[in-house]
């Protein structure tokens, strides 16, 4: 199952799969749309499509941990409690540009948070820590 | 005077009561009643009934003579059976079996006005009445033939069930088994064990509930006959198609279809007047076709039948009926004669579909006749250059609610935007986590 797809991605796996065109994925898409099998969220340029019941919030974070780097960031924050910002992308073995975007898109939905004593650390919203781990654990 | 009550005649009442059922089903569910070979079928039940009734009462009243008419009541019962059972697959009434049970009618009913053709016993504690001697042997004989016509019967109709109705037929199938081969086979086993009667009896009772059940789910298993229907055009004197039904897939366009019904009626022109009847066979089947003042009706068919050619007549006697003004007017639009489907309806009911062969096939309202806005048939070609993906949404559009398409159009170019916004490095940047899950 993947919760949290957007269509670029729907489409690549789709249509690898079925024959058919974007068109007629579209059409279906619309299909569950109308009929509430599935709902939109917009997360930053993409449509994010997800199941009906599932809350909106939960679908954003679903969709942002679908990333690997992103993914590599919260587990590390999971398991230190706190991090600083400059030592991440050491810590996980990334690039450092891939990880300071990514540490904004994290901080612009506030699934993570600096911390309020030590301005360059960086931790997960604890409003939001119960489903991240959740959500982790699932997938 | 005391009645002999028992099981037997328990059970023996209980099956008519479920008879009863079957035959006001069987009336009362076709729209069209005068098929001569469920006719007899029909009898052939109702005498089959009558004997069970008949041999409920000789037992309840202990009389003899009620006991030798319950046996005679087997000759017309087996008759109407096998002319039924024959007609359904020859449309003829003569059989070579018919012949054989009419030679043998006249001994059994000789053998029946014998002194000792019925005697009077205390078995498991109740008193009997039962034939004897020749009576007894002839009487078993004459209902397995019925019963085993029956099961021929049931055969048939199980193997030519349509996809749409196969579970009902399952079921109505094994119905059947319990009636015969099981109930047949306890009652033979009764010339050497008396008790064994009621087995069969309460075998023939769970056949004949399972048998109502299925019928009452679906009553056109008793109208399933060994022939399949295909497609019935209705064209006028120009050659154009007015009116086009399919019961089955033919895979022959309408186009091809009503080209080759027009060159059919122009070489036949010379033996076929007005009001003419023409069969034409062809390599899988065979197309009748019916001419008259303002059209040409050709119907597709697996094989002719009589019942068919009749159907043929009186459909195009009541289209041309029907839709007089319109053919006075040389009315071209086939819309116009959508509500020939009530005559297919009254005509052809009995027919099933054959659409559908299996659960894997996609069901789908043809869109072959929706008439969609020039500019939203652009549109849509353009998304869906594929012909074959055009008409399947087309087909969809059919049941779609009328907001659909333009909250589809606006959605297909919220899609189309994203895709050229999202630049290819921020495409990989999400799909890399997944793909390495995979990996």
């Amino acid at each position: 199952m993947n919760p949290g797809v957007h269509f670029s991605n729907l489409r690549k796996k789709a249509l690898s799969e079925e024959a058919g065109s974007s068109g007629q994925l579209v059409w279906h898409l619309e299909m569950l749309l109308k009929f509430n099998y599935i709902k939109k969220i917009k997360v930053g340029h993409y449509s994010v499509l997800l199941p009906y019941e599932l809350d909106e919030d939960v679908g954003r974070i679903l969709f942002i941990l679908r990333d690997r780097i992103n993914n590599k960031i919260i587990h590390l924050l999971i398991e230190n409690e706190t991090f600083i910002k400059s030592e991440i992308y050491k810590k996980i073995d990334e690039k450092r540009e891939d990880v300071y975007y990514r540490i904004k898109t994290l901080l612009d939905y506030d699934i993570i948070i600096l911390n309020q004593d030590l301005d360059k650390e960086m931790c997960i919203n604890n409003d939001l820590k119960e489903d991240i781990i959740k959500i982790l654990d699932a997938t | 005077m005391v009645l002999n009550w028992n099981m037997e005649v328990i059970v023996d009442f209980i099956i008519v009561a479920l008879g009863l059922i079957v035959l006001s089903i069987s009336y009362y569910s076709p729209k069209s009643k005068k098929i001569k070979s469920l006719f007899f079928i029909r009898l052939g039940w109702i005498f089959f009934w009558m004997y069970i009734l008949f041999d409920g009462l000789a037992i309840l009243l202990i009389n003899e003579y009620i006991s030798i008419f319950d046996g005679l009541i087997l000759i017309p019962m087996t008759i109407c059976i096998t002319i039924g059972v024959t007609y359904t697959i020859k449309e003829t009434f003569y059989s070579k079996g018919l012949l054989f049970i009419c030679g043998l009618s006249t001994l059994f009913i000789y053998i029946g006005m014998q002194p000792g053709a019925t005697r009077i016993y205390l078995e498991a504690g109740y008193l009997r009445v039962d034939w004897a001697g020749s009576f007894n042997i002839m009487g078993i004989l004459f209902t397995s033939i019925s019963v085993l016509y029956l099961f021929f019967w049931g055969i048939k109709t199980w193997k030519n069930a349509p996809f749409l109705i196969k579970k009902e037929a399952n079921i109505f199938f094994i119905g059947i088994l319990f009636i015969c081969p099981l109930g047949l086979i306890f009652y033979v086993l009764y010339l050497f064990e008396t008790l064994l009667i009621l087995v069969s009896g309460f075998m023939t009772m769970i056949g004949s509930l399972i048998f109502i059940f299925t019928l009452a789910r679906e009553p056109k298993l008793l109208y399933i006959l060994p022939f399949t229907i295909y497609r019935i055009v209705v064209k006028d004197r120009d050659g154009q198609p007015l009116y086009d039904h399919d019961w089955s897939d033919t895979n022959i366009s309408e186009a091809i279809f009503t080209g080759f019904l027009n060159a059919v009626q122009l070489m036949s022109e010379e033996v076929m007047h007005i009001g003419g009847l023409l069969d034409i066979n062809l390599e899988e089947g065979i197309l009748i076709v019916k001419e008259s003042k303002n059209i040409t009706v050709g119907l597709v068919a697996s094989k002719t039948s009589k019942l068919l050619r009749d159907s043929v007549i009186k459909f195009t006697d009541d289209f041309e009926m029907k839709f007089e003004r319109e053919l006075k007017n040389s009315v071209k639009d086939m819309s116009q004669y959508d509500a020939a489907f009530e005559l297919i309806e009254k005509y052809f009911s009995n027919f099933p579909y054959k659409v559908i062969k299996s659960k894997k096939q996609p069901l789908l309202l043809t869109g072959k006749y929706v008439k969609i806005p020039l500019e939203l048939e652009n549109k849509l070609r353009k998304i869906f250059p594929d012909e074959e993906e055009y008409e399947a949404i087309k087909t969809e559009l059919i049941k779609s609610p009328l907001s659909f398409i333009s909250e589809f159009s606006t959605l297909y170019e919220e899609f189309k935007d994203e895709i050229e916004k999202i630049s290819d490095d921020e495409m990989k940047y999400l799909d890399e986590n997944n793909e390495k899950k995979k990996q």
